[in-house]
């Protein structure tokens, strides 16, 4: 057997910050089947405790949730540190990007990804992920 | 979040009685109060104004009246004046003549004042005294309406005082009479007696005349004054009139304002709130079954394969169901934002394509597409547009059967030519997207642009499609300044124009 010494490949952290235990179930088991290191929360204020706390390399975000929104967990994500401001966030929600109140802050907030949950099928989302790291 | 859903729920409908029903009430219905609002405003100031016009008609009768009498008292004057100088009896007549004529405007002040008196009979007199029956009216209508104020009473005791004096120079003209008439005024000795003991009575009528000029001059100030009081009176009644009428008009419409506003965003906001509720539980599924199908429960046997995937199928109408029933909706409530920005028309369509390829392999159909030379850029929301290609696309492949043909034509036209029979009103690119497909019957050209209606030929075939897509589309089309039209033959293909304008 040879035993050729590689550097371990780092595992990927992503966070999912889902309040539909469903959904944030479903994503769980998808990204840990496919190597990720997943941490889970189930609200706004959960997830941003855990993302200063874990760093994660990349944040799967709900919008309407619980205690604090997607976007305002999004928005304090961005002010409050250097890593904030540039963690990729992928915003993975059924809420239509039409309304006036939505796109302000789509702009306002700059999320890398603006995903209609609904029309993705949950592979589509691993692979826009994985896209996000080339090479690894 | 059903909670929050329900909260919005109670918040519209837990209102006030009047707030729910003002919410309750159309668009129409309260454009009709409003126009019955204003209809009342105009009425009421048309009244106002009516009234004041026959006040000020009611006061000129008045005055009129008034200066006619005082010159008629000046004639009575006059006329016993002479009869004492000429001592000729004609002269006696024509005082007898004129105190009727006092007698006649007496009789229509009691007309205006008195309610027993019998109107009918004095009017019928009115013209030999030169008074107009309007007139009469007119005197009617103030002092019943305005009896009540001090100057126009006032102005009616000094009328009734000249009575006294028309009766003092009845009683003179009397005594002169008596004087004058028995003697014999060829007789120059007579006349130097009548002349003596006419001395009094000469006296006495120069009195009265004196005091028929005071109560003529105290009648011209109460006129004065009182018609300058009416004159304020009228004008601040009229403002305050006005700026209530005016400040109701504005509350309400303030209010209708506020009320429509306000119903508008819960709209909007129960109409997010409840698509995004109506695709979550479908989300989920989708997942899983998805993951179900993956293998990574475990692999499938082929039976369990085709059950899940049933399942995944209807799952997807659920979603594709719902995606369309938020657009129209939208496009319903007028709450769809339309962003025009320059789009790449050939772009759009070659990435709607190209999100239809897997089905169009899996029937067979061959694609034929055809894009003009050069720029392809127009005005319009790309998003919107992007639904409606969408939509095209999906029931030319879904209508038409296995080894069928489908082509994509995409042209710029201009004012006046025409395509599949119809005129193009201006500059832009016309899209067409022909298929060998079933064909939609004449008979249904025209409701096949309606709300959930599905052509009957493919209703047996085909249990799938919503009866939404062409009636969004055309929605769309009509907001964005495009338009959509089509030819078909049974069972030989339809073909779908789109215009959209530059």
């Amino acid at each position: 057997m040879d035993e050729k010494q590689y550097p371990r490949k780092k595992m990927l952290i992503v966070e999912i910050v889902e309040d539909e235990p469903s959904q944030r179930k479903a994503l769980v088991e998808k990204f840990t089947m496919h190597g990720f290191s997943v941490l889970e929360a189930k609200d706004g204020e959960e997830g941003l405790k855990i993302a200063e706390m874990e760093k994660p390399d990349i944040i799967i975000l709900d919008i309407k949730m619980p205690k604090l929104s997607g976007m305002g967990m999004l928005n304090k994500l961005r002010q409050k540190s250097e890593w904030g401001k540039h963690v990729p966030v992928i915003i993975l929600t059924n809420l239509s990007p039409d309304d006036e109140e939505t796109n302000r802050l789509i702009v306002e907030n700059q999320p890398s990804y603006y995903l209609m949950k609904a029309n993705f099928s949950i592979d589509d989302i691993v692979r826009k992920v994985k896209e996000q790291f080339p090479g690894q | 979040m059903e909670k929050h859903a329900h909260k919005l729920i109670s918040k519209i409908y837990k209102e006030s009685f009047l707030k729910r029903k003002l919410r309750d009430t159309s668009v129409k219905q309260k454009f009709s109060i409003i126009v019955i609002l204003i209809i009342v405003i105009i009425a009421l100031s048309t009244y106002t104004f009516y009234v004041g016009t026959r006040i000020m008609s009611g006061i000129r009768a008045y005055i009129s009246g008034e200066s006619l009498i005082s010159k008629t008292h000046k004639e009575a004057v006059i006329d016993l004046l002479n009869y004492s100088d000429s001592y000729e009896e004609e002269h006696y007549e024509d005082f007898l003549h004129t105190i009727e004529m006092l007698r006649g405007y007496r009789q229509i002040r009691l007309a205006v004042t008195d309610k027993d008196v019998d109107r009918g009979e004095v009017s019928q007199g009115l013209f030999s005294i030169g008074v107009e029956l309007e007139d009469l009216n007119d005197l009617i209508f103030i002092y019943q309406k305005f009896g009540w104020i001090s100057y126009i009473q006032d102005a009616i005791r000094i009328w009734e005082d000249s009575d006294n004096l028309i009766y003092q120079l009845e009683i003179i003209g009397g005594e002169i009479h008596n004087i004058i008439s028995p003697r014999n005024i060829d007789i120059h000795e007579e006349r130097d007696e009548i002349e003596k003991e006419l001395q009094t009575s000469l006296f006495n009528i120069y009195a009265v005349d004196q005091n028929f000029t005071l109560l003529e001059r105290d009648f011209a100030s109460v006129l004065d004054e009182g018609s300058r009081e009416i004159k304020k009176v009228l004008i601040i009644i009229a403002i305050i009139f006005n700026s209530i009428l005016g400040l109701i008009t504005v509350i309400i419409a303030m209010y209708i304002g506020r009320v429509t506003s306000e119903v508008e965003r819960a709209k909007t906001e129960f109409l997010s709130l409840s698509s995004h509720q109506l695709r979550t539980p479908p989300t989920s599924m989708k997942w899983f079954l998805e993951m179900l199908l993956s293998g990574d429960a475990g692999s499938l046997n082929d039976k369990q394969k085709e059950y899940v995937e049933e399942i995944y199928k209807n799952n997807e109408r659920m979603i594709t169901m719902s995606n369309l029933l938020l657009s129209s909706s939208r496009m319903e409530m007028g709450v769809s934002n339309i962003s025009k920005i320059k789009t790449d028309i050939i772009d759009l369509l070659k990435s709607t394509l190209k999100e239809h390829e897997f089905h169009i392999k899996e029937k067979n159909l061959v694609i034929d597409t055809k894009y003009p030379q050069g720029e392809s850029f127009a005005i319009t929301d790309p998003k919107l547009l992007k639904i409606v290609f969408q939509n095209i696309f999906f029931n030319a492949i879904k209508y038409t059967p296995p080894q069928g043909y489908i082509s994509l034509e995409m042209e710029k036209k201009i004012s006046g030519d025409i395509m599949g029979g119809m005129k193009i009103p201006k500059e832009g690119f016309v899209v067409s997207v022909s298929d060998t497909g079933y064909g939609i019957p004449e008979s249904e050209y025209r409701s096949i642009f309606t709300k959930l209606y599905r052509a009957s030929n493919i209703k047996e075939k085909d249990t799938d499609g919503t009866g939404l897509g062409l009636y969004l589309s055309k929605s769309i089309l009509d907001k964005l300044g495009g338009s959509i039209w089509f030819q078909s033959e049974i069972n030989k293909g339809t073909t779908f124009y789109i215009f959209i304008p530059l």
